[in-house]
């Protein structure tokens, strides 16, 4: 009883305190970022976001060893092809295991089977 | 055998922990110059050059903390596990959640008092300086909320090892990625307190209700996973 | 002569057939989704490599249906010592972290590009990492926590599950970091086919996966039945 009388009490608390504090924070998400208090606003608004709201050159200020040129392909390449290696190596691997156990279950069956002169379930 | 009330469970278990620690004086001692250690290892690692920033002090109190607090913990769950003493509680007639309470109790004392180890060490170390009554207050009450939701998760599943041959490390591995909000809340709160301006305090505040938030579900997924978890000591 | 308690009856697991047809299907889907993904208007600010969004999203989603999966069956298996649902528990844990690890891959693979970054501290992507991180550790927990292995595993999914969303909440009042991470919400009606062709094969992908492993699952349940049968019968000490 005192574990259903403590949960209802901290549940009633949670919602108290917690719902206004969400909403909150879903505001605060959208608010320029301010990690650092009085330190000088970073010029992260230096080219203004597109319609989808991406902005190209938003990488931190401080990275400006990283070449632009990347071609697109490989990576899009590697990334498809890990999820075929990623699954492949999944079903395989269950596979085998599912074969080994069911060629041990077998063979003990097959041991009760010739012990006790009936096979088991 | 009228069996004691819930507040009184909860009061004698947690009491019998403080004895036991108490009595096992030197443990307390070490874990207490483990923390110590800990903040002379990042002394090391940060000062020398610039002052180092509020955002590192506050950082680094909370590692400190969480690193030899789960070493406390660790270790006085092993000792109880050596000891049996928790199957013998729970064969014992007393309610399940005064046993996970006074688990969550005993465990929040050992970090408080890691606490007034580590902050007074960073205030000599790093020169933290916290400022008037009223931040102290305020860090007191963080401290305390963050002690509090590290605790809800590390004595549920500190109780619940059992006879794992790696319990060592894997208390670490389990409780780390749970208490993430906190360390974070903890953290961020601490500099924002340490910051001291109107709006820093506002984002301080709202710190301290996350934590209250996350407290009140720890304990509660405390008390309702305790029983099952344990079950099968 | 007495039998000893008979294995605990095992609903027969999906006909290997089904699955072999699911399989089939998903492939078919698979390696439909590339022509259509190909197919799809070019992303204007990020160009070729925002394709690899038609499986990203889907997979980091995926590890989520995952992980809300596992919570559930381990609520069940705690609370009321379902075996089955512990079968599924850990086949969802596992197929999060391999989903997990392939939004993970990918994530990385495209910010490079479009952000010039491998990584960043915003919401979704710690958030998505430390679920990776909680379910790992569940898997353990399950294979080293001994004999409690089982309860411990399932006491961890159940709180990582319920704790995710608090992870959520703290990191958005962390940072509010820079660029948007994902354009779903306004998703241009010519990448629609792509997209919901990449979901739907994909999740046919999970569903086929989950049933696999828990094939694995059940007949190690069988495998211990029989063992035990088997030490009772004396044909094994142990």
């Amino acid at each position: 009883m005192s574990r259903l009388l403590l949960s209802s009490l901290l549940l009633s608390f949670v919602l108290a305190t917690g719902l206004p504090l969400a909403s909150r924070a879903d505001s605060a998400a959208g608010a320029p970022p301010a990690p650092a208090y009085g330190a000088p606003a970073a010029p992260a608004a230096k080219a203004v976001p597109d319609s989808e709201g991406f902005v190209p050159d938003s990488r931190p200020a401080n990275m400006t060893n990283v070449e632009e040129g990347i071609p697109a392909g490989p990576l899009v390449a590697t990334a498809y092809g890990f999820i075929w290696l990623a699954v492949l190596a999944f079903v395989g691997l269950t596979a085998r295991r599912t074969r080994q156990l069911e060629a041990e279950i077998a063979q003990l069956a097959e041991r009760l089977n010739q012990a006790t002169g009936s096979s088991p379930s | 055998m009228t069996s004691a009330s819930f507040p009184r469970q909860v009061a004698m278990l947690l009491w019998k922990d403080v004895r036991v620690e108490l009595r096992a004086g030197e443990l307390i001692y070490a874990t207490l110059l483990f923390a110590i250690i800990i903040v002379l290892l990042f002394s090391f690692a940060f000062l020398g050059g610039a002052p180092p920033t509020v955002e590192v002090m506050a950082g680094v109190l909370w590692v400190a903390l969480s690193l030899s607090g789960m070493l406390g913990i660790s270790r006085s769950f092993e000792r109880e596990r050596e000891a049996d003493t928790l199957r013998a509680l729970l064969l014992a007639p007393v309610e399940r959640s005064a046993l996970y309470l006074s688990k969550l109790l005993s465990v929040s004392l050992l970090m408080l008092l890691l606490c007034a180890v580590v902050v007074p060490a960073l205030c000599l170390l790093f020169g933290m300086q916290v400022g008037d009554a009223g931040a102290w207050g305020r860090l007191i009450l963080l401290l305390t909320l963050g002690i509090l939701g590290f605790a809800a998760v590390a004595a549920l599943f500190g109780a619940s090892l059992g006879r794992a041959r790696v319990r060592e490390v894997l208390l670490p591995l389990l409780v780390y990625p749970l208490v993430v909000p906190v360390l974070l809340a903890g953290a961020r709160g601490t500099y924002a307190i340490l910051y001291g301006t109107p709006e820093s305090l506002d984002d301080a505040a709202r710190w301290l209700k996350f934590l209250l938030v996350f407290d009140s579900l720890a304990v509660m997924g405390g008390l309702w996973l305790f029983e099952p978890l344990c079950a099968t000591e | 002569m007495a039998m000893s308690t008979d294995p605990p009856a095992l609903t027969k697991p999906a006909p290997l057939t089904t699955l072999w047809l699911l399989l089939a299907v998903t492939s078919v889907g698979m390696l439909l989704a590339p022509q259509l993904i190909l197919r799809a208007p070019t992303e204007p600010t990020m160009g070729f490599v925002q394709r690899i969004f038609y499986f990203h999203v889907p997979c980091a989603w995926l590890a989520m249906l995952g992980a809300l999966t596992c919570g559930v069956a381990s609520a069940l298996y705690l609370f009321k010592n379902s075996d089955k649902a512990e079968h599924v528990a850990v086949s969802a844990a596992e197929l999060t972290v391999v989903f997990g690890l392939i939004a993970i891959v990918s994530g990385p693979l495209w910010a490079r590009k479009a952000w010039g970054v491998w990584w960043q501290w915003d919401v979704r992507l710690t958030t998505t990492a430390l679920l990776w991180i909680i379910f790992i550790a569940y898997l353990f927990a399950r294979r080293y926590g001994g004999p409690g292995g089982r309860r411990l595993g399932a006491g961890l999914a159940l709180f990582g599950a319920a704790d995710v969303p608090m992870i959520y909440v703290s990191v958005s009042l962390w940072r509010t970091i820079h660029p948007k991470t994902s354009v779903v919400p306004t998703l241009d009606p010519g990448m629609r086919p792509a997209f919901w062709l990449s979901m739907v094969s994909l999740h046919v992908l999970f569903i086929v996966l989950m049933q696999l492993r828990v094939r694995l699952e059940r007949a190690r349940a069988r495998y211990n039945a029989l063992h035990l049968q088997a030490q009772d019968a004396g044909l094994i000490d142990d």
